[in-house]
């Protein structure tokens, strides 16, 4: 059921405009420590690559 | 101190929302295990996957993270 | 629809008379020319109040769930044993009844709580390309000859085809007759020709450029004054709280941000993945024109496109995100 609301969710935010790299789902079990390891420095490097947020940013 | 913040490389902020059960004891099992990983994350633990409201991406979004990540 | 309009109120008489409904919520003449307003119906002689025509625009299925919540409500303060049960009868074209079976599948109410008085629809005008076509003039006085509007302006009488002033959600309408139906008032409505290039809109938008859709969102989202006519008006929207009044946590902030109304307008609209049934509820009251069924129908699409099921279209499609398959599609999980 998470799998099919963050399925949505991303095709939808892509489609209004919000770069799809920016949400990123993935699944990783307890016994996965290396593949967590990989998925924050891929994840970090997608984000890098796109630079800092610019939309539906707050101003404070 | 804002100079010291605008002259530093930029570092993406990166919130991870996590699975109690699965990703949470996986970046546990990292830690332990001492693997290396980039400390832009900022973890939020939820009992379950099915626990996140898709509201939790959009307010992340929206309060200043770069990126968000969720996994279960 | 003379016809249609005398075999409705006959009917509404009877099951008022018989009792078989408590109140009936059905259209009735508006006070403005070519307009239809709902009204709720208690007395048998009031039948003839009714009306049903290209004028109805607010999906009812909104009202029988206000009611039948209202009543419940009332209810708790009796003693358990002089609890009264009510009937709502509604008058209910295609667009109602899958919002009706949208309830039932989440239990909001009985299926003996209601009784639904089917009638057949062609579509409804839309008041705003109405207003675009007369150019913005007064409507003083207007009647519907055949599938011809007649509209007195304060520029003069203009006759215009009823098809170009149909609501876009008509117009692509694949759903145009009762689902389900206690009664079904006259024959079944014609399939609607536009049916097939449903989701063409979509399909335009989803080619254009990332940043243009983002302008686009921007755009429409900066006109929204927060008002929740939308919400209001929307058969899905039925929290008792409402995420935007909600307080603890505060999950969108009340001000002018533009940030904030984008929040609003993008959670309200994720709530209505494969729940929403494209009834044009919110686009008609919207006071300020907000394109919300571009994005409304992109949700229809990948819930279609993804899990095969369209919110309230049969008893059996049960909602989609309080179900799986073990197989349902994965691509878009990250694997470094």
């Amino acid at each position: 059921m998470a799998r099919r609301k963050f399925a949505t969710l991303k095709r939808f935010l892509d489609y209004i405009g919000l770069e799809g790299d920016r949400t990123i789902f993935t699944w990783i079990s307890a016994s996965e420590g290396e593949r967590f390891a990989n998925v924050i420095k891929g994840v970090t490097a997608k984000v890098r690559a796109l630079g800092p947020a610019s939309k539906l940013v707050k101003k404070l | 101190m804002a100079e010291n913040l605008a002259n530093k490389e930029w570092v993406p902020k990166i919130v991870a929302i996590v699975c109690n059960w699965c990703t949470y004891a996986g970046a546990d099992l990292a830690g332990i295990s001492r693997i290396q990983y980039p400390p832009n994350v900022r973890i939020i633990r939820v009992p379950c996957t099915g626990r996140i409201n898709p509201f939790y991406v959009a307010k992340a979004l929206q309060t200043g993270a770069d990126g968000v990540l969720v996994s279960g | 629809m003379e016809n249609i309009d005398k075999k409705l109120r006959e009917e509404a008489k009877r099951l008022l008379e018989e009792k078989r409904v408590d109140a009936l919520v059905g259209y009735e003449t508006g006070t403005l020319p070519l307009t239809a307003t709902p009204c709720f119906i208690t007395n048998p002689e009031d039948a003839e109040k009714l009306v049903w025509n290209a004028f109805c625009t607010q999906n009812l299925a909104k009202y029988v769930h206000d009611l039948i919540s209202q009543h419940r409500e009332s209810q708790k303060r009796v003693k358990p044993e002089d609890r009264k049960k009510k009937v709502f009868g509604v008058v209910a074209r295609g667009c109602t009844t899958r919002s009706i079976v949208l309830h039932l599948q989440e239990r909001q109410y009985a299926r003996d709580e209601i009784v639904i008085v089917g009638v057949p629809c062609t579509g409804y005008v839309d008041r705003k390309q109405l207003s675009i076509i007369v150019s913005g003039e007064d409507i003083q006085e207007g009647t519907l000859e055949g599938d011809q509007l007649v509209v007195k302006t304060t520029a003069g009488e203009k006759r215009i085809p009823l098809q170009d002033a149909l609501s876009g959600n008509c117009l692509t309408c694949k759903f145009n007759n009762p689902i389900i139906c206690d009664v079904m008032i006259g024959e079944k409505a014609p399939a609607i020709a536009g049916a097939a290039q449903e989701y063409a809109e979509v399909e335009d938008f989803e080619n254009l450029p990332t940043e243009e859709r983002w302008a686009y969102f921007t755009k429409e989202m900066a006109k929204c004054i927060r008002c929740y006519a939308c919400r209001q008006a929307c058969p899905s929207c039925y929290c008792k709280t409402c995420f935007v009044e909600q307080s603890q946590p505060q999950w969108v902030g009340l001000g002018e941000d533009t940030t904030d109304t984008q929040v609003f307008q993008l959670m309200r609209l994720f709530h209505m993945v494969g729940r929403c049934v494209d009834c044009g509820s919110c686009i008609s009251v919207c006071p300020m024109g907000v394109d919300l069924r571009k994005f409304l129908k992109k949700l229809d699409k990948d819930v279609l496109d993804l899990f095969e099921s369209r919110a309230g279209s049969s008893m059996e499609d049960l909602p989609p995100l309080s179900r799986f398959k073990e197989h349902d599609k994965e691509d878009f999980v990250f694997n470094p």
